[in-house]
């Protein structure tokens, strides 16, 4: 492999692994916000343990409820008299009537905005006696986190296939003209004519794939040996050597002529 | 192999070098002559597919020139340097090769050390005077044994003596059927036919 291929081979492996760190950047800090929005359950109180029933199974089914438990009248006091040291008062506090709760918990990523005015339409038709306790500020909070994440991660995301496509057009364009005495020389002096077209597919080959493979075989050893915990889509990989192919294409129009 | 019937070059509506017909055989050296500015280098240029405006046609091996387009079968030599000067004298002579075979590689060495240039192969071709770079394309037009090597003003780059040399070198892509045809100011010595151009046409002596 020539010099100049070898150096943008190097070049677009760099960008790539930039471009994966991105990638990655993003997925584990919405993780983190998708988290917080799990760890933050909905608690539903009603003096009818029934029609929390029915609500459970009204809702349970949906991809963004993560879980959903009841928690019983007595268990409630036997909580409060753990948590607040009331042995003294056990009796008392087991002669009130307490109502039966329910605590929803939530699957991050699926929980937005238009999933929680579901949920709150279906508390109003089926149980609108029931009191409901949310943290909502939180919830916003997290959500406008996620918001605010993933347009910093599409303009970073555009800003990678614009060096991408910037500087592998750049490159190839700057070696094949640094090269166009020697093939000036090796046609003149009677090499085959097709051979600079056939040597630029091949080089093509070359730096789309040679920075690709080596960004997913790095990505998969690291999943193998269990030192990432996040997943990158495949399809995310399909983008990449997409901008370069799309980049080696311009860069053979933009050679053009020489290429004969 | 080389067949050249009812050629002409025209410049400012006037025809130049003029030529009935021209049949070359297979592994012959001819040596075309004449003044400057009759044409010599647009014939080469012409035979080589490089120049286009010309009347009649050119036939190698009874087929017509677009014909080889893609698959050249001459290589010209003509008075620019087509050499990489900051590369080796063998770098420059593979240049064209896709595998260079053992055989390949030993007659290299041989037409090197016939040229002088055995103990420089490794030199770079900067440091070299301009007969031996001449040598160079030379040993690299012969070592790919092509149908027809076309040399522009042989005298130009080769006293006496080197083209003897170069003759000898040429001898090795001869045998193999490959045909020499050269030009230049004056008749040489040492080539199977001639052709001298004359008031415009171009006559077999």
């Amino acid at each position: 492999m020539k010099k100049g291929i070898f150096f943008q081979v190097i070049a677009i492996f760099i960008i790539l692994i930039g471009w994966n760190l991105l990638h990655l950047g993003f997925e584990f800090q919405k993780d983190i916000f998708e988290d917080n929005i799990s760890t933050s359950p909905m608690m539903l109180l009603s003096m009818q343990e029934n029609s929390l029933e029915q609500l459970r199974s009204k809702i349970e089914k949906n991809d963004y409820i993560k879980d959903v438990a009841i928690i019983q009248d007595s268990v409630i006091a036997e909580r409060l008299i753990e948590n607040y040291d009331l042995e003294g008062s056990n009796e008392i506090l087991r002669s009130y009537l307490l109502p039966t709760a329910m605590q929803i918990t939530f699957v991050g990523e699926k929980f937005q905005i238009e999933q929680k005015q579901e949920l709150e339409r279906i508390l109003l038709e089926y149980s609108p006696s029931v009191i409901y306790y949310f943290d909502e500020t939180q919830w916003r909070g997290n959500q406008n986190k996620i918001e605010i994440l993933t347009k910093v991660y599409y303009a970073g995301f555009g800003l990678f296939v614009i060096l991408m496509l910037f500087i592998s057009i750049f490159l190839r364009i700057h070696f094949e003209m640094k090269s166009n005495i020697f093939w000036k020389i090796y046609h003149s002096s009677g090499g085959y004519i097709g051979k600079r077209r056939k040597q630029f597919f091949v080089n093509s080959l070359y730096i789309c794939f040679i920075p690709l493979i080596l960004n997913v075989t790095i990505y998969y050893a690291l999943i193998y040996f269990q030192l990432l915990h996040l997943e990158i889509d495949y399809r995310f990989f399909g983008i990449e050597l997409l901008t370069l192919v799309i980049s080696s294409l311009f860069a053979g129009i933009a050679v053009g002529k020489n290429l004969k | 192999m080389l067949k050249i019937e009812g050629f002409s070059l025209s410049r400012e509506n006037k025809k130049f070098m003029l030529i009935n017909e021209i049949l070359i055989g297979s592994g012959v050296r001819v040596n075309i002559f004449g003044n400057n500015d009759t044409g010599r280098s647009l014939l080469l240029r012409s035979i080589h597919g490089d120049h286009h405006d010309y009347g009649g046609q050119i036939l190698i091996k009874d087929k017509p020139l677009v014909f080889y387009k893609k698959k050249k079968k001459t290589i010209l030599l003509d008075n620019t340097s087509h050499l990489l000067i900051n590369e080796t004298v063998w770098k420059n002579i593979i240049i064209p090769l896709p595998k260079i075979t053992a055989r390949q590689k030993q007659k290299i060495l041989e037409l090197c050390t016939i040229s002088k240039l055995g103990d420089k192969i490794g030199n770079k071709v900067k440091t070299l005077s301009s007969s031996s770079k001449k040598f160079i394309e030379l040993i690299r037009a012969v070592i790919q044994l092509p149908q027809i090597i076309l040399i522009d003003d042989l005298e130009n780059y080769f006293d006496d003596k080197n083209i003897t040399v170069a003759l000898e070198i040429c001898n090795f892509a001869l045998n193999s059927g490959t045909s020499l045809i050269t030009t230049s100011k004056r008749k040489l010595d040492n080539f199977d036919s001639y052709y001298r151009i004359q008031d415009s046409k171009v006559v077999k002596l």
